[in-house]
């Protein structure tokens, strides 16, 4: 019977004990899991590339972005592969704050939603106030989603429960919009580590747990991912909520996204396989999947440089 | 079936070719060809220690084919027989280390030196690799000639293939008695008997890998030995839990598909299956009875968890390499020792836990062939394997 959350935020002394006291994770098995996972094919191979492009996050985050970069990349969100009415929307396109209402200017009527890094990307080292007025400078501009980045430093430190307020801060701050919740895992020290933040950022109010900002090597790997569907997957047993994982950076090929949509599966189960609760953050592997989708639908190689967006 | 789906679908075993009978005068042919000229075993060590390091070497470049060949014949999933060749090429390794050693061995076994003769090695046809290695690499390394009857002939000859220049024959169609029986053999290897192989999960353990690995030893890589699962009352439910949801997740199918989990099962075993899941119902399993894509009214299909065995209960008691896993659970450490050094032939037991002080503890007070921490036990090449 699903209870509630298992712990109170507000209370440091519990919280660290309960963060401490969450099973660890044995790198050497989850390492050789992750591996024999990836060997497995789903059986309908177009569907899952359909399923693939519809969880794309479509990202653009350059200093160099401009208004007409953005353009680009929402009229490829809404219509991936032109020629082919039946290729699905992607999710969502992601921008820096700045340019979320140009975005959403754009995309009005379309399934696409409008994503926007917030919080001092990708440091997240400034003050809260500061990351409180990015966060609304995004929802303002008609960003219905947030990806937030955690404080590592102080995670690292051990003061759990300022992450904890301050992404329930950042969360107020959404309203209505959905929040993705950055915990970079590269830097959080191992799997154990990944583990903690990601039951901080669950306990906290996130709606989806995000590997990575993309900016710092190495982002996305199965191993972590699968850390982070096994926290979702236990969260929804504890509470009966489903949340999300994004799968962010360093993902370009088809075969490396249906990998990932195996563990989905395997790990936190087929319920998981939608849009609102998986995604891929990525800027190069829609173009790699249109060309898989048309080899599969022609049955030919179909003229790669042509289709690149 | 959704896009996703693995659930484990019956999958019949392969059929094997009936071997050609094979004659008297071409089991004494064999028997003759293999016998050592020295009987001592002294003699021609260096020598036998290049020839095993080679077939050592031959086996890792031939390595997919012979997985290839085991898993055709024996329905063992391809990627747990690749295991197995990594296995068998550090066993040959390390006794063809001690081929040129037996000197030493002999100065310190106290002047009880070692005698060769041929020896018959009867092997079952449960993976045939590992045992034929395991039975037949020390009997080589000691100048032994071995005659190798085994009920999975095609593994064991692509095997003895590449074993050029030793002192071994195989002999596919041979009834294992009537070679005992040959007044040429001077012993008789048969394979040992099953013992139990116990998985320890503790409170505070990293229960995901605990429970990939209690599900690969105990159903993919089925050893000879029976799996039992002993597991902290404190945590059972969670443990539970997602060893129920791994189950489901288990892919039968194709022996040579690198993604296939389980074995096929016989039908002789499905109907041993039977017995032991009846028997440990008499017995009084307390909670239940389950196997993945279970239906009501539905005949057990293996894999089997029993949830709630005790230790008297038959399918505990009498070790058995079936695809049932009966669960019992402990409260404190000394609880888990006692119950896991009372079970019969204890080959192997694995601990999970995150806590030094129990590991410690636990790992202390065990006594099994090989244990393991919070991994699946390694079965080093080193390890006696006699009647553990």
């Amino acid at each position: 019977v699903p209870t509630g959350p298992p712990v109170d935020l507000r209370d440091p002394h519990a919280l660290t004990r309960f963060l401490h006291g969450l099973p660890g994770v044995e790198p050497a098995g989850l390492d050789r899991a992750a591996a024999l996972l990836a060997a497995r094919r789903p059986a309908d191979r177009l569907r899952a590339i359909d399923l693939a492009i519809s969880m794309v996050d479509l990202t653009t985050l350059e200093g160099a972005d401009t208004p007409g970069r953005v353009a680009a990349l929402c009229a490829r969100a809404r219509r991936p592969d032109p020629g082919r009415a039946d290729v699905p929307a992607v999710a969502a396109v992601c921008v820096y704050p700045d340019l979320a209402g140009h975005a959403a200017a754009l995309l009005r009527g379309s399934s696409v939603r409008v994503a926007a890094v917030a919080t001092a990307f990708p440091s997240g080292r400034s003050s809260r106030a500061v990351k409180l007025a990015d966060t609304a400078l995004a929802v303002d501009g008609g960003a219905t989603e947030i990806d937030m980045v955690i404080d590592r430093g102080a995670f690292l430190a051990g003061r759990y429960a300022d992450v904890g307020a301050e992404i329930a801060a950042v969360r107020r701050a959404c309203g209505p919009a959905h929040l993705k919740v950055i915990l970079e895992t590269a830097e959080l020290g191992g799997y154990t580590g990944v583990r903690r933040a990601a039951w901080l950022a669950l306990l906290a109010g996130a709606d989806v747990v995000k590997t990575s900002t993309g900016k710092i090597s190495p982002a996305a790997t199965l191993p972590v991912v699968h850390v982070l569907l096994q926290a979702v997957r236990d969260w929804y047993r504890l509470t009966g909520e489903r949340r999300g994982v994004k799968a962010a950076g360093g993902i370009r090929t088809t075969a490396e996204a249906l990998a990932y949509l195996v563990a989905v599966a395997e790990i936190a189960g087929p319920e998981w396989l939608h849009p609102s609760l998986f995604r891929f953050g990525a800027s190069s592997l829609l173009a790699d999947l249109l060309v898989a989708r048309r080899e599969i639908v022609d049955g030919q190689v179909p003229d790669r440089a042509a289709m690149a967006g | 079936v959704s896009t996703f789906s693995y659930l484990p679908e019956p999958v019949a075993a392969p059929d094997r070719p009936e071997p050609v009978p094979v004659s008297a005068e071409e089991v004494a042919r064999a028997v003759e060809a293999v016998r050592p000229a020295s009987p001592s075993g002294l003699a021609g060590g260096p020598a036998r220690a290049r020839a095993l390091f080679r077939v050592a070497d031959a086996v890792e470049a031939a390595g997919e084919r012979l997985a290839a060949v085991q898993s055709r014949e024996t329905g063992r999933p391809v990627r747990i027989s690749l295991t197995d060749v990594t296995a068998v090429v550090r066993t040959l390794a390390s006794f063809a280390g001690w081929a040129d050693k037996l000197e030493y061995a002999r100065t310190a076994a106290a002047g009880s030196g070692p005698r060769t003769g041929v020896v018959a090695v009867l092997l079952d046809a449960h993976a045939p690799l590992r045992t034929a290695v395991d039975r037949v690499a020390p009997l080589l390394a000691a100048g032994c000639g071995v005659v190798v009857s085994s009920a999975a002939p095609l593994t064991v000859l692509a095997l003895a293939e590449l074993a050029e220049g030793l002192p071994i024959a195989v002999l596919p169609g041979v009834d294992p008695e009537t070679l005992a029986a040959h007044p040429g053999i001077d012993t008789v290897e048969r394979h040992r008997p099953a013992g139990s192989a116990a998985v320890l999960v503790f409170a505070a353990a990293a229960l995901d890998q605990a429970v990939d690995a209690i599900v690969e030893g105990a159903f993919c890589a089925a050893g000879r030995d029976a799996p039992r699962l002993l597991v902290q009352e404190s945590v059972a439910d969670e443990l539970l839990v997602l060893l129920g949801a791994r189950l489901t997740r288990l892919r039968a199918g194709d022996a040579l598909d690198r993604t296939t989990d389980l074995p096929p099962y016989p039908a002789a075993l499905r109907e041993r299956v039977d017995v032991l899941v009846r028997e440990a119902v008499e017995d009084g399993v307390r909670e239940s009875v389950w196997w993945p894509g279970q239906g009501s009214g539905s005949r057990p299909t293996p894999p089997v968890v029993l949830v709630g065995a005790a230790p008297a209960m038959r399918v505990v008691a009498l070790p058995e390499p079936a695809p049932v896993l009966p669960v019992l659970t402990f409260r404190t450490v000394d609880e888990a020792v006692s119950s896991t050094n009372a079970l019969p032939g204890l080959r192997t037991a694995a601990v999970w836990t995150s806590d030094t002080g129990i590991a410690d503890a636990t790992l202390a007070g065990l006594r099994a062939g090989a244990l393991a921490l919070n991994a699946r036990p390694d079965e080093a090449p080193t390890l006696p394997r006699g009647l553990l």
